[in-house]
């Protein structure tokens, strides 16, 4: 390029496909208690209604696990700060590992209002020394036995370690290993997600200008059934690499009282 | 449950499923971010608001001007009021507003205009039409406010109900409130007003479906409330990742649309897809904005571009022969997670064509297909609403499904552009 040209080049697109990006998606669950009614007295007796209040500790595990045996990580929305998801993803890092990690674990949700005293859910966040400061998230398993509470501005490196300790206690294979090959995974999921996008916008274009039966359309066609083939197998492998045993725990409900 | 397929919760199945689907397609479409970023701003803006709505400040001329029949708190659905809501979700988290017809609960934070020249002008009428109504809004407010946008939903609502009485030839008094059940009630004969909950966070969404809906979805979802029937839609912002606030709009009316078509006489059997969609598809594809109500099946090759242009889209189909669907194959449809892109935007364009035929016959089509007595069955009776489309079809406008596709082929070709 002589001088005085102006700069060019293609820009690079870091941006995930569609399938990394479903991939890096967080499965929330946002339990909630439900009065259970019990059922109308048919000689004129005053009806039995439950009223909301707090939980024993014991049953508040039952609820938020519902069954899940995995490890569980359990955050309240908090309406004073910069954003909820803040205490557990970083607004300025790269968050991919963290949400690979979090797939091995239940992630809760509970409202900002579960800091009031009748809440369902209060006793999760119960301050248990007078003065301590109350976690914005924590990580326990599922019978509320190890709990490793964290207060939302911990670095990254630090989310990461309880994290994986709680991996290396809870799973019998190795999770690190498996997160390497899990973001070389991502890659190639862009990559093909690249390639049929290709593919496919050529089919189209072939099949709106000369009809579904053209040569190349039917060479497209072949072009996208092999692509098919390579994405089942990564879907595969992704299956396997996710798998990394649960040992056996504790049933939830058994150890409520744990702290 | 699953024992009784005339039963409420049969009813709120299917109404997940078509939902669930919808939800999937949203994301599916929705700009690529690189991962899952959190938040940058604050949760609390609503709470910080207050419930007082500063736009009438809850003088009763005022709101009476706006449409505005009452604030928070009232009774919801099926036994539960805005309070039960307010107990789940955190106090002060949701504006409440009462209209004629519909009840709005509204958690959204304040949004930019969009980007995009057409759909900002297309807001900037909306927002004078708000201002006659409601001088406190500024003439160009910098950004759309919660309780700006919760205005500009609830004369969206109010605007849907009356275009909507208006394509079957109907008014209120058509609907005289004579009876508890489906068919008997004042709302398009529904009991209930229509519901409507447009949340800011997808937990909200979750936790208030769980609660009050027994159910799993936190992006989009319609719902019928069996007890007090009332249909709800609701939508969490959030879950729609990256849309403006047209295309939340589009989206909204799409809806919308759907639940008032399925409340009309009592949400009781399934319509045709085909002419449902249509309908839902013409309304929402009035906002102008890129983002599509569609799903991408992965068996589909849609190219990117162009994708929103759903006239050349479908032209370019419709010129070769095995490229659209044949009439014979729309009435066929029964599974909405089945229809892709082209199967929507071909509906559309179907609708499309007929709407401008003759939009007083495509009411009175929808009015005799709801005018069906049911038997009880809800999915049972699809196959006879099918059936029973293409006789309107055919009593109406003179086509059997031969002559149908004909003569929509040769308007597409003549009316839509080529590129």
């Amino acid at each position: 390029m002589g001088p005085g040209g102006r700069g060019g080049g293609i820009a690079l697109d870091f941006r995930r496909g569609k399938s990394a990006k479903k991939l890096l998606e967080i499965d929330w669950v946002y339990p909630v208690w439900k009065p259970v009614d019990a059922p109308a007295p048919t000689d004129g007796r005053t009806v039995v209604k439950q009223t909301e209040r707090a939980l024993p500790l014991a049953q508040a595990y039952e609820l938020v696990t519902d069954g899940d045996r995995r490890p569980v990580l359990i955050l309240r929305e908090c309406e004073r700060c910069k954003g909820t998801d803040h205490a557990f993803l970083s607004r300025t890092l790269d968050n991919e590992q963290t949400v690979l990690l979090a797939h091995w674990f239940r992630c809760v949700k509970l409202p900002p209002n579960v800091l009031t005293e009748n809440h369902p859910f209060y006793n999760l966040f119960l301050r248990e020394k007078e003065g301590a400061r109350i976690p914005h998230l924590f990580f326990v398993d599922p019978d509320g036995s190890n709990k490793r509470e964290l207060p939302g501005d911990q670095p990254q490196s630090e989310l990461w370690d309880v994290m994986f300790s709680f991996l290396d206690r809870c799973y019998a294979e190795d999770a690190k290993s498996a997160i390497k090959e899990l973001r070389k995974l991502l890659s190639q999921f862009d990559k093909i997600d690249a390639e049929e996008q290709l593919v496919k916008g050529r089919l189209d274009k072939e099949i709106e200008k000369n009809g579904p039966d053209s040569g190349k359309a039917k060479s497209f066609q072949a072009d996208l059934q092999k692509l098919a083939k390579e994405r089942a197998a990564l879907v595969e492998r992704e299956k396997e690499l996710r798998d990394l045993a649960l040992k056996t725990m504790t049933a939830p409900a058994a150890a409520g009282a744990a702290k | 449950m699953n024992g009784d397929p005339g039963s409420g919760a049969t009813r709120c199945r299917r109404t997940q499923r078509w939902s669930a689907a919808l939800a999937a397609a949203l994301l599916c479409l929705s700009p690529l971010t690189a991962q899952e970023k959190p938040s940058a701003k604050d949760d609390d803006e609503v709470s910080k608001l207050g419930p007082v709505d500063p736009y009438t400040g809850g003088d009763a001329a005022a709101m009476a001007a706006a449409g505005i029949v009452a604030y928070g708190p009232f009774p919801w659905a099926d036994g539960h009021g805005t309070p039960d809501i307010d107990r789940v979700l955190g106090e002060r988290r949701v504006l409440w507003v009462e209209t004629a017809h519909f009840r709005i609960g509204f958690s959204m934070k304040s949004a930019p205009w969009p980007e995009a020249a057409a759909a900002k002008k297309q807001l900037q009428e909306e927002v004078k039409a708000l201002r006659k109504k409601l001088p406190k809004v500024a003439e160009k407010p910098k950004k759309l406010d919660p309780w700006l946008r919760l205005h500009l939903y609830a004369q969206r609502c109010e605007q849907a109900y009356a275009q909507f009485h208006a394509l079957i030839g109907t008014t209120d008094a058509d609907f005289p409130a004579k009876g508890t059940r489906p068919g008997e009630g004042a709302y398009l004969g529904m009991p209930g007003k229509f519901l409507v909950l447009l949340f800011q966070k997808q937990s909200d969404m979750g936790r208030y479906m769980d609660r009050f809906c027994n159910m799993k979805a936190d992006s989009s979802m319609r719902f019928y409330h069996d007890k007090t029937h009332s249909m709800l839609l609701a939508v969490a912002a959030e879950g729609l990742d990256g849309f403006d606030e047209s295309g939340l709009h589009g989206h909204f009316l799409y809806a919308l649309w759907h639940n008032l078509m399925n409340g009309l006489n009592g949400f009781r059997f399934p319509l045709p897809h085909w002419f449902a969609e249509g309908i839902a598809h013409c309304q929402a594809r009035k906002v102008e904005s890129d983002f599509l109500n569609i799903q991408i099946r992965d068996d589909e090759a849609v190219a990117e571009e162009k994708q929103n242009n759903w006239p050349v889209k479908v032209r370019r189909r419709a010129q070769h022969d095995g490229t659209w669907f044949p009439f014979e194959t729309m009435v066929q449809w029964t599974d909405w997670k089945e229809l892709g892109y082209h199967a929507h935007s071909q509906s559309w364009s179907r609708l499309d064509y007929l709407l401008q035929l003759d939009r007083e016959k495509v009411g009175a089509m929808l009015r005799k297909l709801k005018n069906v007595p049911a038997d009880g069955t809800f999915d049972g009776q699809a196959a006879q609403l099918r059936t029973l489309a293409q006789r309107l079809l055919f009593e109406t406008f003179e086509f059997d499904a031969a002559t149908f596709d004909q003569k929509w082929r040769e308007w597409v070709l003549k009316t839509y552009p080529k590129k």
